[in-house]
């Protein structure tokens, strides 16, 4: 994995770094939270510029590392629940986002993301 | 099992408009996650949400059979939606009034009141599949008390459905960098700018005599999520109509005494491990140095319980004593069916204030037809201590 990361981001060392750094605090974890949220990442980076980190994460993100699942989350009934992948790959694409429950179109500053561990980082988990 | 209170006419067919007119309803009420696989089952095209589904519904072309057949399904589905989903329930016994008074309610519920009332139903506004929809129709009632549509005696079961409009309020964010710069001037010292936007909903109450059980309930609509005009609450409206009935029939109001308190059936529910999945909680800790009020509710997926939660089960062992006031459960459900999802939802007054303080509503969410109804009104009411018949 850190060879692939080096290999990609080879011209971008900052974000390589930033990166290499996920990984590696991620991978070296015995067992792993149920989701992290973006400043916890961010902190684990060891990077201040947020909009480098958001790159980072998601690169680590994308279907052939699958470090990280990113997850987004919708407000019902009081409560925050995970978007279905449907809509994920909509808002992926930068269109608009259908509430599950109420079928109505959700504004983005009500949608809320965290991170949460992926097949990759899993897989690496394992012994 | 509870029997649909209405039938439908089978031999006729259905046009698209009376499709539409339905799907009209159902937007006004029914979830979405919950409606688009019963829409699915019928070959309209499902579309990404209320809007787009409903104009493709109003533009394509199907057969007379298809509109026919989903006429029929989401008629059936909207029918039952008005008297068990979304529903904030409340219970009366009757074993809490004299013997006289409970068996004269019962007596008129079973034999007379489906007469009694005829006339009244005849003058409704409307069907409950007719139920206006529009902002400009649903105006005229919006002050008008509870309209009953419908009495019908089924088994040992009295269904009365009244109609009313309510408000329901939604606060939006306002995206300031699309206002004129007037606008904008005048919000400029502003982060945020939020709009509080009204919506007229049409409602149905049910109010259910449950003669086995001598049990009055009221299935209040709610909307999940969004609050209430609390200027007219709908509960102690269609209470009041009740009892106008009953008073001009019998003598005397159905209801006023034996208001169930819901909150003994709290801790027995979450001690229960067979009880669905705990996704809501509100509980009290207690150790030998202090106390917390505490509230939680499961994040990003409903397939935990907080009965397994570490933090909740490893808070639990350090503390003596857990009471809960608050607890919400999730039973799953395999499509086409969705989860069912009930709600006590108490404060902590409830534990240390006496029955004037109770809990005395529940909210039960997505159930779609008698049979979930009867489910969780069961899980309910078995923990509940009562007197003997």
């Amino acid at each position: 994995m850190a060879g692939t990361i080096q290999d990609d981001w080879a011209h971008e060392p900052r974000v390589r770094d930033a990166c290499l750094h996920v990984w590696q605090a991620l991978s070296a974890r015995e067992s792993h939270l149920d989701h992290y949220s973006f400043d916890d990442l961010l902190q684990l980076s060891e990077q201040a510029d947020r909009a480098l980190v958001s790159q980072a994460l998601l690169y680590l993100s994308n279907p052939r590392l699958k470090v990280l699942r990113t997850c987004l989350m919708y407000e019902f009934n009081g409560g925050y629940f995970e978007l279905p992948a449907e809509e994920v790959a909509h808002y992926a694409r930068g269109e608009g986002v259908i509430h599950p429950e109420y079928g109505e179109p959700v504004d983005e500053s009500a949608i809320l993301v965290c991170f949460t561990p992926g097949v990759g980082l899993l897989r690496k988990a394992t012994p | 099992m509870s029997a649909l209170p209405s039938k439908l006419d089978e031999a006729s067919g259905a046009t698209r408009e009376q499709v539409v007119a339905v799907l009209e309803l159902l937007e006004t009420r029914m979830l979405w996650s919950t409606a688009r696989p019963i829409i699915a089952a019928t070959g309209i095209h499902v579309s990404r949400g209320w809007r787009e589904t409903l104009a493709h519904a109003r533009e394509d072309s199907y057969s007379d059979a298809i509109w026919t057949s989903a006429y029929k399904s989401l008629s059936t589905a909207a029918r039952w939606h008005t008297y068990v989903g979304n529903k904030h329930v409340s219970f009366f016994d009757l074993r809490e009034q004299n013997e006289d008074a409970r068996a004269q309610v019962l007596a008129w519920a079973l034999e007379r009141a489906v007469s009694d009332l005829r006339p009244v139903v005849r003058r409704r506004p409307f069907d409950i599949l007719d139920a206006p929809t529009r902002k400009a129709d649903l105006e005229q009632f919006k002050n008008s008390p509870p309209k009953l549509l419908a009495a019908e005696a089924q088994g040992d079961k009295l269904y009365l459905q009244f109609f009313s409009t309510r408000a329901y309020s939604m606060r939006e964010p306002l995206d300031i960098t699309k206002m004129s710069t007037a606008q904008a001037k005048l919000f400029e010292e502003y982060e945020e700018v939020i709009g509080v936007k009204t919506r007229l909903v049409p409602c149905f109450d049910t109010v259910v005599v449950d003669a086995t059980n001598d049990l009055v309930e009221l299935r209040v609509d709610f909307q999940p999520g969004m609050m209430e005009d609390k200027n007219t609450p709908a509960f102690v409206r269609v209470m009041n109509e009740f009892n106008r009935a009953t008073t001009k029939f019998i003598g005397q109001g159905a209801l006023g005494v034996g208001l169930m308190n819901l909150h003994p059936a709290i801790n027995p529910m979450y001690l229960d491990a067979a009880c669905g999945r705990v996704t809501a909680l509100g509980f009290v800790a207690t150790s030998k140095n202090s106390s917390s009020n505490n509230h939680g509710q499961i994040h990003r997926t409903k397939t935990q319980d907080f009965r397994k939660d570490s933090f909740h089960v490893g808070g639990k062992q350090h503390v003596d004593k857990v009471d809960p006031y608050t607890i919400g459960i999730t039973w799953p459900a395999k499509p086409p069916k969705g989860d069912l999802y009930l709600e006590l939802k108490g404060s902590v007054r409830a534990i240390y204030s006496g029955k004037l303080r109770a809990v005395t509503t529940a909210e039960f969410l997505g159930c779609l037809d008698g049979a979930d109804y009867d489910f969780m009104a069961d899980q309910v009411l078995r923990r509940l201590p009562r007197r003997k018949k």
